[in-house]
């Protein structure tokens, strides 16, 4: 039977949380993960066969991370041929970047806030593609074929962010003072985003609308009470990792989407 | 017999001074009039050779002023193309003194440029700066409304310069012929259509950039009182002339007066210092090897041999003392590993120039 493969970092945790929650919903469904934590995992590599694993070389040269999949996943390999779909979970991308623009310009069309610095869409669509194209994964995930490949991009921050005095949330206070037009930017943003993956014959799956609050930043509870791959909790002003709730809602519309199609009908029902 | 000329030092003969260096030696061609140091706000406009010199400054560590800021995120390559990080404002090339002293009239509210907003193929351009929108805005109202937040940046730039970089390129401009508003390129070359009933060529001679220069400094004195000038004139010859003269004759009238504005300006004014780029470039002592294959370009070698004479006289190290935000944005080990696709544009964005004139070379085809 043909099987969810959910692979990724850190955030497959609030996936495979989310999992266990909902499962009784999808009888038929068949899901397996495996993670490696944090920037770890942009080591690992799929080979021809699909069989993701750190290659040879960093293997040896890094028993820790070896050790860490050993530890998270009981296992230091997966073999992806015989998925249906292979979700990527937390794939990063640019949109702290993209917020930060939004927060200091206004596109023509797509948000007017008077902020005073005026851009062009073909220059914020641009500035899109180039910072996109720098995000997309390497030659090793692309035109894979069989089994469907879907990212699902890193989530925004938890909106708890704009309560702590973070500079890396600066960006976000603009955007949430006054988020006319920020939806429709950051919509641009993904279909952008999903246009430059389908190109290399990567699907996508965006964060669902109903966890993002007006300025794009992902609704508050869903950060409260997230697990790390080990099983502690994350601190209270944890903003990065989303819980089991989020992870369920991920999942729960991926499996009634379009893009969980490959998967077999009886896993769907 | 005693004569003015028997004790002079080396560098005053043309056989000790330039015949007996060594190839590709510049030389210590430049004694700067005033000091110049890291901690000064830098503005820079110019010609096509400006953005290279403002660059040049910038990796040296200069507080070169960015009034339309990019995040910095953003790749060079795409920043250029629409105009960002260029100029201390996206200006783009400012190629005569004329277009400088009406940008800033235009940027204190004193004067409005005739016809500001050109079209092509249903898309609008605006006449000042037509290539920081490659494929121009929407509505005329747009261009517009762009052109107002892009005074008030270049105002506030212009008023908090320590030091004014300004980089003379061209004496040919296309002027209006009822107002005398002066444009960078001609109609018809990136957008907008050529009327020759509406539209003259003018070749501004020596007196003429001298006063418009004059009148610049002195308008910008007037609400910058400390501001300081360094002059330099493009080694980068004309693209085309529509002068009638070959292009050759023409490039050399140019130049020549160019040259000569800068040196009457430094002996004018006490707040203006001349930096002699043009003759490293094009000195015989060079052979020529500071050009590239065009003879037009200039090599990354002639410009650093410029840039390191300018930085050495003036006592500063060719790098910066700190890497720049910008420079600490690459993430080498980033792009190696697995998942990462990487991008190497940064680097190919600093080997380019963006120049409205080069595109007369297409029309030439």
């Amino acid at each position: 039977m043909s099987r969810l493969s959910v692979i990724g970092n850190s955030h497959v945790g609030a996936i495979k949380d989310g999992w266990e929650t909902i499962r009784p919903r999808w009888p038929g469904a068949e899901v397996d993960f495996f993670a490696l934590a944090g920037h770890k995992f942009d080591f690992l590599a799929p080979d021809a066969r699909r069989v993701l694993r750190l290659d040879p070389v960093s293997a040896s040269a890094r028993p820790g991370m070896v050790a860490s999949l050993e530890k998270i996943n009981g296992r230091t390999e997966i073999d992806l041929s015989g998925a249906g779909v292979v979700l990527w979970v937390g794939l990063a991308h640019p949109l702290a970047a993209i917020a930060d623009i939004l927060a200091r310009f206004d596109i023509d069309g797509l948000r007017a806030t008077g902020v005073g610095r005026p851009m062009s869409p073909a220059a914020f669509e641009a500035i899109c593609d180039a910072l996109i194209d720098a995000a997309l994964p390497g030659p090793a995930w692309r035109h894979w074929g069989a089994p469907r490949l879907i990212v699902l991009p890193r989530h925004a921050p938890g909106a708890t962010w704009l309560e702590q005095n973070n500079a890396k949330a600066l960006p976000w206070g603009p955007l949430a003072a006054n988020p006319d037009g920020v939806a429709a930017a950051l919509d641009l943003y993904y279909r952008r985003f999903e246009s430059r993956l389908a190109a290399i014959g990567i699907g996508m799956f965006r964060q669902p609308t109903a966890t993002l609050t007006p300025c794009g930043l992902t609704v508050g509870h869903f950060a409260r009470g997230s697990m790390r791959l080990k099983g502690v909790e994350h601190p209270e002003t944890e903003v990065s990792h989303m819980n089991a709730e989020f992870g369920a809602s991920c999942l729960d519309a991926f499996l009634a989407s379009r893009a969980a199609a490959a998967l077999p009908a009886e896993a769907l029902a | 017999m005693r004569s003015p000329y028997s004790d002079l030092p080396p560098d005053a003969y043309w056989r000790t001074g330039v015949a007996a260096r060594a190839p590709l030696d510049p030389g210590e061609v430049f004694v700067p009039r005033f000091a110049v140091s890291r901690d000064m706000n830098v503005v820079t406009g110019g010609s096509c050779f400006a953005q290279v010199v403002g660059r040049a400054l910038r990796e040296a560590g200069f507080a070169v002023i960015d009034a339309e800021p990019l995040s910095e995120a953003v790749p060079d390559d795409v920043a250029r193309r629409f105009g960002y990080r260029i100029f201390s404002a996206r200006y783009g090339n400012i190629y005569t003194a004329r277009q400088l002293a009406q940008l800033f009239d235009e940027a204190e509210g004193a004067a409005t440029p005739a016809l500001p907003v050109w079209r092509r193929d249903g898309r609008f351009f605006d006449a000042q700066r037509p290539n920081v929108e490659p494929d121009g805005l929407e509505t005329e109202a747009d261009v517009l409304r762009h052109r107002t937040a892009h005074l008030a940046a270049v105002r506030s730039a212009f008023r908090q310069a320590d030091l004014f970089v300004f980089t003379f390129g061209l004496t040919e401009a296309w002027v209006h012929a009822a107002t005398g508003t002066v444009y960078p390129t001609a109609p018809g070359t990136i957008a907008g259509d050529f009327d020759p009933a509406m539209f003259v060529l003018r070749n501004f001679d020596a007196i003429e950039v001298l006063a418009d220069f004059e009148r610049f400094r002195a308008q910008l004195k007037a609400v910058n009182p400390t501001v300081r000038f360094l002059v330099t004139t493009s080694p980068v010859p004309m693209t085309a002339t529509a002068s009638g003269a070959h292009i050759e004759v023409a490039n050399c009238y140019s130049k020549s007066t160019l040259r000569a504005v800068c040196g009457m300006l430094a002996a004018r004014h006490e707040d203006i210092d001349y930096f002699p780029g043009y003759e490293i470039i094009t000195s015989q002592n060079a052979r020529g090897a500071y050009y590239g294959p065009n003879q037009r370009n200039i090599s990354p070698a002639g410009v650093k041999a410029a840039m390191s004479a300018f930085l050495a006289a003036h006592g500063i190290g060719a790098a910066a003392p700190e890497p720049s935000a910008r420079v600490k944005r690459s993430k080498p080990d980033r792009a190696r590993l697995a998942n990462k696709a990487g991008s190497r544009r940064a680097a190919q964005a600093d080997a380019e120039v963006e120049c409205e004139e080069a595109l007369l070379e297409a029309f030439a085809r």
